[in-house]
């Protein structure tokens, strides 16, 4: 199936490899701003219990938290050009890239709007009426009063977020994208030695996480430095929404460890 | 735009056939998950000297990597090791008779084995200390608080995660195709490049998946209000 392992190879790869790593990380960036958007847009009528538009939000988030995203690639790539054709897009010259980007937009927009929801609902309803009642606008509340607060619970949500994005990128190769592992597939066939692709392929993906796993921590010990300093002192720890647990794993540890 | 819906049900009939592999995957790599996750979750709780180390390594090198590496790797690597076992101790039977499927099963168990490790692991240290202790004083052994103490609770608090892992485990089952396991992807792609109708496939691929993530859901709402009648109502 293929040759004698040789590791060699594997440090030869990585630096072939890492020259794609842009693209890569181009893809991940795009894809969550663009997908911030997207969450913001779907989170308000949700939020702000919006008739029509909330059943629609509904329906998008669960099916783009329902379906593979390997489908959704497919799905957009042979759907988007149709969709084009209605508004008299031509599409058939686009780079695969801008499909890829898409799709994991549409996608993480799905799960963003979740975490923009479980964020402002973990903010206390007693601190928004308060803020109101000291005479600050709707602008003014959410800017100063929830969003701060949103944001720190949120911050390990949208770290394996970023995290499980970098990961999925690696399924864009299957339309034919050229990023990290569309070269590893290359590289493999050209010269036989699939072990040592992806042994470097996993390395390169493995420090790329671990970097965005430290730089999250940071962000969310920052975040969180006025909060420490008042919960270990006086209040006991307040119960997190079940939506906030739902989402992140390590909010869920109530009572003391083994 | 031209849409043939009369094909999305035929391919949604179609697809149905590929149905049984994408359970089977889902199943055999969440239960052998499971016993993974188990196991490493217990030894890193307990600090058990060398292999709390391994299976920290284990666990952030699954998480860190694509799933789609660990199939990769598992099936271009697992041969090598099968062909030089053969070569060694002369056994009769080589990587070529081992079926695609297994490949894929051992490959997505050991991914899901590091995903229920952290949600066994954050479900059992959810269970208060005091309660272990109290267990411990009235004279069960080890075996029998972890039984009657800690797995039923951790049970109840590690449900959500559970479900999102299982949810995770169906979706991922797609990659199987990379490996030439005919499920509903494959299936998909089979039956899309023999009629011409690509959209139409992946709409109906769609539909399946989704209707299989919401049942899922759907079934972990009811056994968590179950569970929780049994908890005074309370959430956790």
């Amino acid at each position: 199936m293929s040759r004698e392992f040789n590791i060699d190879y594997v440090f030869s790869f990585i630096p072939k490899m890492l020259s794609y790593l842009h693209i890569t990380l181009f893809i991940v960036a795009s894809s969550l701003l663009l997908g911030l958007i997207i969450g913001l847009l779907v989170a308000l009528p949700r939020m702000y219990n919006i008739p029509f538009l909330k059943r629609v939000s509904q329906v998008y988030v669960s099916f783009f938290r329902g379906t593979p995203i390997l489908i959704q690639l497919f799905l957009v790539y042979y759907g988007l050009p149709e969709l084009l054709k209605l508004v008299d897009i031509n599409s058939s010259r686009w780079d695969v890239l801008w499909f890829a980007v898409a799709t994991y937009a549409l996608n993480s927009g799905a799960f963003i709007s979740e975490i923009i929801r479980s964020g402002v609902e973990a903010v206390d309803r007693g601190q928004i009426e308060a803020a109101q009642s000291v005479g600050m606008s709707g602008y003014q509340t959410f800017t100063r009063i929830i969003l701060p607060q949103a944001l720190a619970v949120v911050v390990p949500v949208f770290s394996n977020l970023v995290i499980g994005n970098l990961k999925d990128t690696s399924l864009a190769f299957t339309i034919g994208a050229m990023e990290m592992t569309g070269k590893s597939q290359t590289l493999g066939v050209a010269t036989q030695h699939f072990v040592e692709t992806y042994i470097a392929l996993s390395l390169i993906y493995l420090v790329v996480s671990l970097i965005l796993q430290k730089l999250f921590k940071v962000l969310e010990n920052t975040l969180l430095k006025h909060e420490h300093r008042d919960t270990v002192q006086s209040e006991p720890k307040k119960r997190k929404s079940f939506v906030v647990r739902y989402l992140n794993p390590r909010l869920s540890k109530g009572g003391k460890s083994i | 735009m031209s849409l043939d819906f009369g094909f999305i049900y035929t391919a949604f009939l179609g697809l149905f056939s590929a149905l049984p592999n994408t359970l089977i995957i889902t199943v055999v790599s969440v239960l052998a998950g499971l016993v993974i996750g188990i196991i490493t979750a217990l030894v890193r709780i307990y600090k058990v000297p060398v292999l709390s180390q391994i299976s920290h390594g284990y666990v952030t090198f699954i998480r860190g990597t694509p799933m789609l590496m660990h199939l990769l790797l598992i099936y271009f690597s697992l041969p090598l090791f099968i062909d030089a076992g053969a070569k060694h101790f002369g056994w009769s039977f080589h990587s070529k008779d081992v079926p695609y499927m297994v490949f894929a099963l051992i490959s997505f168990s050991i991914t899901s084995g590091a995903y229920m490790s952290e949600v066994v692991r954050s479900g059992i240290q959810s269970v208060n200390r005091g309660q272990i202790e109290a267990a411990y004083a009235v004279g069960m052994t080890t075996w029998q608080v972890l039984r009657r103490i800690v797995f039923p609770q951790a049970f109840v608090v590690s449900l959500p995660n559970l479900t999102n892992s299982i949810i995770g485990m169906l979706h991922g089952s797609t990659l199987a195709f990379t490996v030439s396991v005919t499920e509903i992807q494959a299936q998909a792609e089979i039956l899309a490049s023999s009629n011409w109708k690509y959209l139409e496939v992946y709409i109906a691929a769609a539909l399946i998946f989704w209707g299989l993530t919401v049942l899922i859901e759907r079934i972990s709402g009811l056994v968590e209000k179950k569970i929780n009648v049994f908890n005074g109502g309370r959430a956790s």
